[in-house]
């Protein structure tokens, strides 16, 4: 069980920034890669009307991959079609499961909010700051339970608990936080019931380049392209919406190859 | 309270789960700019050493400024030269004054913590994250005056938004550190240390990502160049711990 802690003001010793000025003899610094960077990869979306090709919205994301298997992935977007901005932190486990994320929205009637969420177990809480206040959420949710923050950079990572040897769709928990353009709904999340089909192995192109990737059905409605190590989302069309997501930018790095 | 997942639930993936009208059916979307952004920047940032120019880390950053002149600025760092990685999240008022942030640390192949700082009223209160557990921490505040502490360079322009500039002189500027590299197993907790930041001029400063009108302030015993109405950071000097951050890339629109 999580240790919560109330802590007044700590006189504690800060080694921030400013304090380094009074360390007398810095040790050595290091030369080579970041040794809590295992791998990164960093790169842009364009939103389009999937007939059209309208240009919606651009969205940035960089990820890293840490010694422990945990990833953050870090996302924003500036969805003009909606006059939506939505910035999103995720920390997910080794095995894609969520650890922490911290969102902040604007809808077309300004500031919604930001939600910092952090799972334990079966255990989530949720803090939401807004215009409608300071809520605290706190729920159970299952060992199958992902996070839907809304950009899609870190959408593969519904399909983490994927079972290899099963066929057809496999069921799980979205916790889906609220994005409405209704501001007077903080951004706090509902666990609904998520659904995906793991289609195959396919080569997709676009404007970044060609991808081998796994092509999944997502919701019943989406079929979105990822990449197999890291669920990194390549394309995503939802034909029935007329909306499709591309990677238009992708750069990546392994430092253990270094 | 459990519910079917719709079509719009994955609409477009999770992208977008709003109410609003789909792209290609119901009412047009937008075609102009954001009415959330009126302004954005995004750059790149170079730490190295001062005398040799030894690369040690870069950093990158977005900002958007919004409507209500209130300003988000998203940031990451990968400071190979001290095997630390930062990434922030950081909401100012118009005139600076810290609405909230997010900081999350990782070092020496570990994660240190992370954690929301927000400020309402002269009081700051954090929930923080890590592996010694999770904590609330509160802490009275200036109502007038604050800056915080999240030690990726890109907000370090900002601890000088407050300077009065018709008063002049060396000013104090109430801040609160949060701890980002210490040893792991001291959380993410903020601690009150203060600046002093005195504006020398307005200079033109030349730096990779182009030359800049920029202000001269002297702080502690750093230098720190900042330019525009976003008070972004061009350059920031450290003389004493053989230090110097450029701005290496910069962007902006609309």
């Amino acid at each position: 069980m999580t240790m919560i802690k109330t802590l007044a003001m700590i006189a504690a010793t800060v080694f921030g920034t400013a304090a380094l000025a009074q360390q007398p003899a810095p040790p050595p610094e290091n030369t080579g890669p970041n040794a809590n960077i295992v791998r990164w990869a960093s790169g842009t979306y364009t939103y389009v009307a999937a007939d059209t090709k309208r240009e919606r919205a651009w969205e940035r994301f960089h990820m890293n991959v840490h010694p422990d298997g945990s990833r953050t992935m870090i996302m924003w977007h500036d969805l003009f079609a909606r006059n939506n901005q939505f910035t999103v932190v995720l920390r997910v486990a080794a095995n894609f499961r969520p650890l922490e994320s911290y969102l902040s929205y604007w809808t077309p009637n300004g500031y919604k909010g930001s939600n910092f969420i952090t799972v334990a177990g079966s255990k989530l809480t949720a803090v939401t700051n807004g215009p409608q206040g300071t809520i605290t959420q706190a729920i159970d949710v299952p060992e199958k339970v992902s996070i839907g923050t809304h950009p899609v950079a870190a959408d593969g990572w519904h399909t983490w608990y994927e079972d290899a040897k099963a066929k057809g769709p496999q069921k799980g928990t979205l916790y889906s936080v609220e994005a409405t353009a209704d501001n007077a709904k903080p951004p706090l999340g509902t666990p609904i019931p998520f659904e995906f089909e793991r289609i195959g192995q396919e080569k997709v192109t676009v404007p970044a380049g060609t991808f081998d990737a796994v092509k999944y059905k997502l919701g019943g409605a989406s079929e979105a392209w990822v990449l197999e190590q890291d669920k990194i989302m390549i394309r995503v069309l939802n034909a029935p919406r007329n909306l499709e997501y591309l990677l238009t930018e992708f750069k990546s790095g392994d430092n253990a190859k270094k | 309270m459990r519910r079917l997942l719709s079509i719009f639930a994955l609409a477009g993936m999770l992208g977008q789960a709003s109410a609003q009208t789909t792209s290609g059916q119901g009412a047009p979307e937008n075609t102009g700019a954001n009415a959330n952004i009126v302004r954005w920047a995004r750059g790149e940032i170079l730490y190295q050493t001062l005398a040799d120019k030894r690369h040690r880390g870069q950093e990158q950053w977005q900002l958007f400024v919004h409507p209500d002149q209130t300003r988000t600025l998203i940031t990451h760092n990968d400071i190979y030269a001290r095997n630390a990685v930062m990434t922030a999240v950081i909401r100012v008022q118009a005139d600076f004054y810290p609405i909230e942030s997010y900081a999350s640390y990782w070092n020496d192949g570990r994660f240190k913590g992370g954690g929301v700082f927000r400020v309402h009223d002269g009081i700051l209160t954090a929930d923080i994250t890590g592996p010694t557990g999770q904590f609330q921490q509160t802490i009275a505040v200036d109502k007038a005056r604050l800056s915080l502490l999240v030690h990726p360079l890109a907000p370090d322009g900002w601890h000088g938004g407050s300077y009065d500039k018709a008063k002049g002189g060396a000013q104090t500027i109430p801040m609160i550190n949060i701890d980002a590299i210490s040893t792991w197993d001291r959380p993410v907790l903020g601690s009150r240390l203060d600046q002093t930041w005195e504006l020398k001029g307005t200079e033109q400063v030349t730096v990779p990502a182009g030359t800049f009108a920029a202000e001269h302030y002297r702080a502690n015993d750093f230098d720190v160049w900042v330019t525009g109405p976003d008070r972004i950071l061009v350059k920031y000097v450290w003389s004493a711990v053989d230090r110097e951050y450029l701005l290496t890339r910069f962007e902006t629109g609309p």
